[in-house]
């Protein structure tokens, strides 16, 4: 009787863990499908108050892979209020310089960037990096069959805003649908949906990103791409110290 | 509001055709100050002043050649001092003064791995809030670390190099003395202010996973100075800074700091730093905080205070920022504590008021 209680717990853990190593690798092909590497864009980021636009900032930015991960770095080019100011995001570390001012701050990933979106929301390119799977179910989502993610906080991330997200992928084309990022509770911090999905070169990327308040839903953010193109800038450019003379063109 | 501001205002708005950025902003500022009047040993009465303030700033940034930048910033203000100052002007009269605060020609000899340049630049490394010790050469625009209100700094004529590596950087940077007559030569002072002494100072980066490092010699009037600073990221929510430096000759003046930032999820920070400066012959030790978040969209507020651990004296200060796409509208409080002997309270001032209206361009 033990020995058939011990084979079956083992045959049971096997099961877990293979499941959970094809979870993994599932949201590791996911992150590929829609990672491009030395990536430029212009992004618009649109606050709104319910249906009312509160404001509209534009940004260029630039993304490079590394082995460390994907650093960015972004322009701030309208309104006139907030033009020149140049950050470096590196996670989880970004910076952040003024115009006229030559030391760059450094901020943490959860400073908000622009209305409810944090810096963390326009550095993060992926799930797999930051993030193991609980568990993986298959849920209906708007009639569409989607893959549902329970993510949790890898080790050495367990001090992430987000312990946990709750990600919905679309089985089909394998692209992300809605996450909801959690804090340490089970109250939902935000809610992100991913839109308007285009080919660029042999990826497909979702232009706008509708990022929502968890505490106050009639408050929301989209990130609208206006522009993705490929344009390679040398690593070393993606440093701290190089944000000051750092002179950039517009995204082609 | 006085007719020079309205042309002011007025001449500003031109800017933009020029495809220049600009920025202007104006203060109105009432500081409640205390005076002896009479026999000395009377007791200090309350004065009243007001100052009007307009200043700003036109930049602009140039692509010349591939590899090659130009870059500047002017600065103007207008200042109107009340008659019952005792710094003031006559009624009427105002205080002009301008300035190249930058303008450097830059050459990236090395694509990302090794610039060139020369002209005026700022040299501000330190990362402090309330304290800078990494600030060898502080030229203007310093404050108490927390009022927000626009101050500018100048740079310094000279030339340097930087070096990128991966994960370190290196960057040498030489300032000439430079001295005129003052009197024959009266136009230098638009272009830079003298600078008394020349000076050399070498600066070295390294990042080592989420912290950086940075280590600073410099060497000019008065002993060689050496500095080190700190910067690291714990998790999503709190940056931590620590700087010391201090001259070669003697372990004693020694000026460190120490602070974090932690942000909430609400996105509001909470600011706290500790400070030593041991490079005069009294000894200052500082504390500092400062919370800061959004009220509404457009509606910052921050609260701070600055407390002298030795003596007890103080400040204590907040502001309130409306912040639109081309202007902004700002009100600041500030105001100071202590026996006329202390550190805050050897100043004159009881408390303040700033309006201030800022236009983007």
């Amino acid at each position: 009787m033990m020995k058939w209680f011990l084979g079956a717990l083992g045959a049971l853990i096997l099961t877990a863990a293979a499941q959970a190593q094809d979870a993994q690798a599932l949201l590791v092909h996911i992150d590929a499908q829609r990672s491009l590497s030395d990536m430029d864009f212009e992004l618009v980021i649109t606050s709104y108050q319910g249906d009312k636009a509160l404001d509209a900032n534009t940004l260029w930015g630039w993304v490079k892979q590394t082995a460390e991960g994907n650093k960015t770095l972004l322009m701030f080019t309208e309104p006139a209020s907030v033009k020149g100011r140049k950050m470096l995001m590196d996670s989880p570390t970004v910076y952040l310089l003024f115009p006229k001012t030559r030391n760059p701050l450094r901020l943490s990933p959860l400073q908000v960037l622009l209305g409810q979106s944090s810096n963390g929301d326009v550095a993060r390119t992926g799930f797999a990096q930051e993030y193991a799977p609980r568990s993986l179910t298959t849920e209906d989502r708007s009639g569409v069959p989607c893959w549902a993610f329970d993510l949790v906080a890898k080790g050495g991330h367990e001090s992430s805003t987000y312990r946990r997200v709750k990600l919905w992928v679309e089985k089909s084309g394998l692209k992300p649908w809605v996450a909801d990022f959690y804090g340490s509770g089970d109250t939902v911090l935000k809610h992100v949906e991913y839109k308007d999905w285009r080919p660029v070169g042999d990826k497909v990327l979702s232009f706008e990103l509708d990022i929502t308040d968890g505490a106050d839903p009639t408050k929301h953010t989209v990130l609208q791409y206006t522009r993705v193109g490929r344009q390679a800038l040398p690593e070393s450019q993606f440093r701290r110290d190089y944000l000051e003379g750092w002179s950039p063109e517009e995204p082609k | 509001m006085k007719s020079w501001i309205a042309w002011a205002w007025g001449l500003a708005g031109t800017v933009g055709l020029w495809g220049l950025d600009g920025e202007v902003d104006v203060q109105v500022i009432q500081d409640h100050v205390s005076v002896v009047q009479g026999a000395p040993g009377a007791a200090p009465q309350e004065a009243v002043s007001e100052d009007t303030l307009a200043q700003g700033t036109l930049s602009h940034r140039q692509r010349l050649l591939d590899g090659v930048t130009a870059e500047g910033t002017a600065w103007a203000s207008l200042e109107a001092l009340p008659s019952q100052s005792s710094l003031s002007l006559p009624e009427d009269k105002l205080a002009v003064s301008s300035k190249v605060l930058e303008g450097w020609l830059a050459w990236e000899a090395l694509p990302g791995t090794l610039t060139v340049g020369a002209g005026k630049e700022i040299l501000h490394p330190s990362s402090g809030f309330s304290h800078t010790p990494l600030d060898f050469v502080p030229r203007g625009g310093e404050t108490l670390g927390a009022q927000a209100t626009s101050a500018w700094e100048e740079g310094w004529l000279g030339a340097k190099a930087s070096w990128f590596g991966e994960n370190v950087s290196a960057s040498a940077f030489y300032a000439p003395a430079l001295s005129w007559d003052q009197a024959t030569n009266s136009g230098l002072r638009y272009v830079t202010s003298a600078q008394s002494g020349g000076f050399a100072q070498g600066q070295i980066g390294v990042t080592l996973g989420a912290t950086d490092l940075r280590g600073l010699a410099f060497w000019g009037s008065g002993n060689p100075r050496l500095g080190l600073g700190l910067d690291s990221s714990w998790g999503d929510a709190l940056t931590l800074r620590a700087e010391v430096a201090g001259d070669t000759a003697t372990a004693i003046h020694v000026d460190s700091m120490a602070g974090f930032t932690w942000t909430n999820t609400d996105q509001s920070t909470v600011m706290g730093e500790l400070s030593q400066d041991a490079t005069t012959d009294a000894v200052k030790t500082y504390s500092f905080g400062r919370i800061a978040g959004k009220l509404d969209h457009n509606l910052d507020a921050d609260a701070w205070t600055k407390v002298n651990l030795r003596d007890g004296s103080g400040w204590l200060g907040s502001s309130l920022t409306y912040t639109a796409d081309h202007w902004a509208l700002a009100g600041y409080w500030l105001g100071s504590w202590g026996s006329p002997s202390s550190d805050a309270g050897s100043s004159p001032l009881r408390w303040q008021t700033t309006v201030e209206v800022k236009a983007f361009l």
